[in-house]
């Protein structure tokens, strides 16, 4: 007779230290994994319920202004850098890390409109109502600087001083050369050697609010005026080269760092509108969910999110062709925010806020801090693939999309809604009961353009 | 095949006879061809269905992500085929007779001297005649095994080790015992209730909303414990959070026989008249109803895909039935009514009655006309209950006289 049998020997498994990892022994049989889609049904399930029980996004604070925080900017070349203006003039350079504040920057007599650091990473200019744009210099900036006592930072004189004709209301450093431009009464183009500006363009606002370049594509840069108009500039040509009129006025843009000609803007309406800067007739995306001005935007290094803070004391994530927030942060303590910012490395958020902190949130919430293991890494990107693919269910949807929101914002989102839905009833109605074709049907990313001009 | 035999006769025999010859470009590509069509056939049994069709979506974005999510479980077809063919640690093997020799003939002696040492021990007799037949039940692993006897004795044991973890003794009647999720816990059915036990010994619950049962059941992935007994009502309880589940009341009387469809934890329970039914906690009734037998059903067995169910009943026959669509496959005729069966993870079917174990190989899907071994127990002893031991190639046979017995079956 021939026999083959199974012959295991016990020392082949046997881990060989107590410290080692006992080994599994995996068959990927089909039939030994009966009811495999529930399994993992239920996997997915647990993984987003622990996503939400591991969900602590708020890191700490930057304390030391003595006024509300008006704006911040991040330095392109180093990733622990944080500057920032409050209303009282003053501004501070912050290692992120340490959470302390390296050096005070003092000069300004009012509150700073704006402030951005060159791509060298060596100069900060800011702007303030007193009319003046400052040039200062950044060293090496790191907690190693800041001085023993906490209340005594460096204090630091402007290397140089740009005198305006006007208050100024934002501010932006080009991304290559050592040229910034500014938003006043006008747009002005500036060179860090020349105490006029190079250039100066006007297009029908009386005031432009804020001033942003495109970091793909760094002549171009857009501006948001009080008349509600975006308007698109190039700097080596002498003119403005596209405006689109919006129903309300744009409280700050930001371009997307891998799509070059994809930009979105923070709209007075509590709405966010992503466009194409070739196709400026229609919106590529509405973001909701804020209840009051969104009041700054930030992309993501990635280009996949964005972040936005509000006037309703809220700070929210989006995807980047999102029209709901992927996640929001709240606190009782944080008030208005003016200003938010995506860190470098897409893993912190920073919103500045009128109660004089700047915080630092985790962009995403449940993600452990500090270097993971490679299991601990693999198991992470297991469960969010999990949730992701069974995100369409609306248990696990449930789940994942729930958050607390302060009740005032509760009730605000409440009202919207049902005006939206009335008004969205309306129309139908209107379409419905009228003969066909006589009442156009005008998407809602056309209704909010009013005008593109040339 | 590999023959274990004597290393160095066989050996100096076999080197003089063959030269071995060398690898040449026309047998390496028969080779390579012969591994490529093994993993074709590998490559069927990863696939979970067919290929979604996706050329109709009329939507771009959709059709995309479909798309790429179809490759994507191509690859990960592919590497389990590959993986399964150079990775697994063993193949499967047999026990083949050679010329005039049946199978069916041969002795658990002669099995045992034939393999080797490490494998031969773990066939072994337990010699236990006091304290009722015995009851052989073991953990999902297979290195556990549980033993209950009718009057009360309760044992756990490593049984490759012939190491004994715990022994009590209840006072009762125990008429069936069932692992939960692993060796750590116990249930067994006694004479009133259902009590758990640790794997110390201590009793750790008394289940009292289960009444005199006789048969238990305990679903792996749902963590469920279900019984039924004499007042005939199949009882589901969460092992997990205590929480009774669901009681349905078959309205059959008393029932004896339980058994799971390992395939969608189904319940398959046999009853006096002849009648299979099968249920599920969520359902108010029984799922389906089979007419299986003439007479009352002795025992059932669902193989581990859920494809095929075979029913022992009192007018001696063993019926293999299609479980997806209710068809009777084929019939056998067993010499006396079987008592007790179980389909094994390579799809080996054995079968206990009176005083004999069989085992059939390739029986469910065609109709065998010889079992593949064949075993006698000891003049006087009974089965009791016929399990097959997981992952490895063991049946152990719990039975009345000497009560556990454990032998090889060389089929992986």
């Amino acid at each position: 007779m021939k026999i083959k049998t199974i012959a295991r020997s016990e020392e082949e498994y046997t881990r060989e230290r107590k410290q080692d990892v006992q080994k599994v022994q995996r068959n990927l049989d089909p039939s030994l994994h009966p009811m495999a889609k529930s399994v993992e049904y239920t996997r997915a399930l647990n993984a987003v319920k622990m996503q939400r029980v591991f969900a602590k996004p708020f890191v700490g604070a930057l304390a030391g202004h003595s006024d509300g925080v008006t704006c911040m900017s991040k330095c392109p070349d180093r990733l622990n850098c944080i500057v920032s203006g409050a209303s009282d003039g003053e501004i501070r350079v912050w290692d992120v890390a340490a959470r302390q504040g390296i050096r005070k920057f003092l000069g300004h007599t009012g509150p700073i409109s704006g402030l951005s650091v060159s791509a060298q990473g060596d100069a900060c200019v800011s702007c303030s109502s007193d009319s003046t744009v400052r040039l200062w210099r950044l060293g090496s900036a790191s907690a190693g600087d800041a001085s023993a006592a906490k209340d005594s930072l460096a204090v630091q004189d402007a290397d140089m001083i740009f005198e305006g004709k006007a208050p100024f209301r934002g501010i932006d450093h080009h991304y290559q050369k050592p040229v910034f431009a500014t938003a006043s009464a006008s747009v002005d183009v500036w060179d860090h050697n020349r105490s006029e500006p190079v250039n100066s363009f006007t297009w029908g606002s009386d005031s432009v609010m804020s001033v942003r370049f495109n970091p793909a594509d760094p002549d171009i840069f857009a501006t948001s005026g009080s008349d509600r108009s975006i308007a698109l500039y190039d700097v080596r040509m002498g003119t403005p080269t596209r405006k689109l009129v919006m129903a309300n006025k744009t409280n700050a843009i930001a371009w997307n760092p891998m799509e070059p000609f994809n930009f979105t803007v923070a709209n007075e309406d509590s709405n966010l509108y992503s466009y194409d800067m070739r196709k400026l007739k229609i919106a590529t995306c509405i973001h909701q969910d804020f209840v009051s001005a969104v009041m700054d935007v930030d992309f993501s290094p990635t280009g996949r999110e964005f972040v936005a803070g509000g006037y309703d004391r809220t700070v929210r994530i989006y995807a980047y062709n999102g029209g709901h927030s992927r996640e929001v942060y709240h606190t009782k303590r944080m008030q208005r925010i003016f200003t938010v910012k995506y860190s470098g490395d897409a893993a912190y958020v920073l919103s500045g806020s009128d109660d004089m902190n700047i915080r630092i949130w985790k962009a995403r919430a449940s993600e452990k801090q500090g270097a993971l293991l490679p299991r601990e890494k693999r198991k992470a990107v297991y469960e969010k693939k999990l949730v992701e693919r069974y995100n369409h269910l609306p248990e696990v949807r449930g789940i994942e999309r729930h958050r607390h929101v302060p009740k005032a914002v509760v009730k605000a989102t409440q009202v919207r809604r049902t005006m939206q839905e009335s008004e969205q009833k309306h129309k139908k109605q209107k379409i419905a009961h009228s003969a066909p074709g006589s009442v156009p049907n005008v998407p809602a990313r056309k209704k909010r353009v009013v005008n593109v001009l040339e | 095949m590999v023959k274990k035999s004597e290393p160095n006769t066989q050996n100096a025999e076999r080197s003089s006879m063959d030269v071995p010859e060398k690898p040449g470009r026309k047998s390496s590509k028969k080779n390579i061809r012969e591994k490529a069509d093994e993993l074709t056939v590998r490559i069927e049994k990863f696939k979970r269905g067919p290929q979604a069709p996706v050329r109709h979506i009329k939507d771009k974005k959709l059709r995309g992500q479909l798309r790429a999510s179809e490759l994507l479980v191509s690859d990960a077809v592919l590497s389990a085929a590959k993986a399964e063919q150079w990775l697994l640690p063993a193949e499967a093997g047999t026990l083949e007779a050679e010329g005039m020799e049946r199978t069916y003939r041969f002795q658990q002696v002669e099995i045992l001297k034939e393999i080797e040492t490490v494998s031969a021990q773990k066939a072994f007799d337990l010699s236990l005649p006091t304290l009722g037949p015995y009851h052989l039940k073991y953990t999902r692993s297979g290195r556990h095994a549980l033993l209950g006897g009718r009057q009360g004795h309760l044992a756990i044991m490593e049984w490759g080790r012939a190491h004994l973890v715990t022994e009590l003794q209840v006072k009762e009647t125990t008429r069936d015992i069932a692992f939960l999720h692993n060796e750590t816990f116990f249930a067994a059915a006694q004479k009133k209730h259902v009590y758990i036990y640790d794997k110390r010994g201590l009793e750790v619950h008394c289940l009292r909303d289960h009444n005199e049962v006789h048969a238990m059941q305990f679903l792996p992935y749902h963590f469920l414990l279900a019984t039924i007994g004499k007042p005939g009502v199949l009882v589901y309880q969460d092992t997990s959070t205590g929480q009774m589940v669901a009681e349905h009341k078959t309205k059959l009387g008393r029932c004896d026989v339980l058994q799971q469809n390992p395939w969608n934890a189904v319940l398959c329970a046999g009853h006096h008249n002849g009648v299979v039914t099968m249920w599920s906690p969520n359902s108010s009734g029984p799922l389906v109803q089979m007419l299986c037998h003439q007479g009352p059903i002795k025992a059932i067995a669902v193989d581990m895909e859920g494809y095929h169910m075979v029913t022992a009943g009192q007018d001696k026959q063993v019926k293999v039935w299609d479980v997806r669509t209710y068809k009777p496959i084929h019939n056998y005729f067993s010499a006396a009514p079987a008592v007790s069966l179980d389909i094994s993870q390579r799809r080996l079917l054995a079968v206990g009655y009176s005083g004999h174990v069989q085992v059939w190989k390739d029986a469910l899907n065609q109709k065998a006309t010889a079992p593949y071994m064949n075993h006698h127990l000891p003049p006087g002893a009974k089965v009791e209950n016929v399990t097959f031991c997981p992952y490895d190639d063991v049946l152990g046979v719990g039975h009345s006289k000497v009560h556990s017995r454990c032998h090889p079956r060389s089929a992986l």
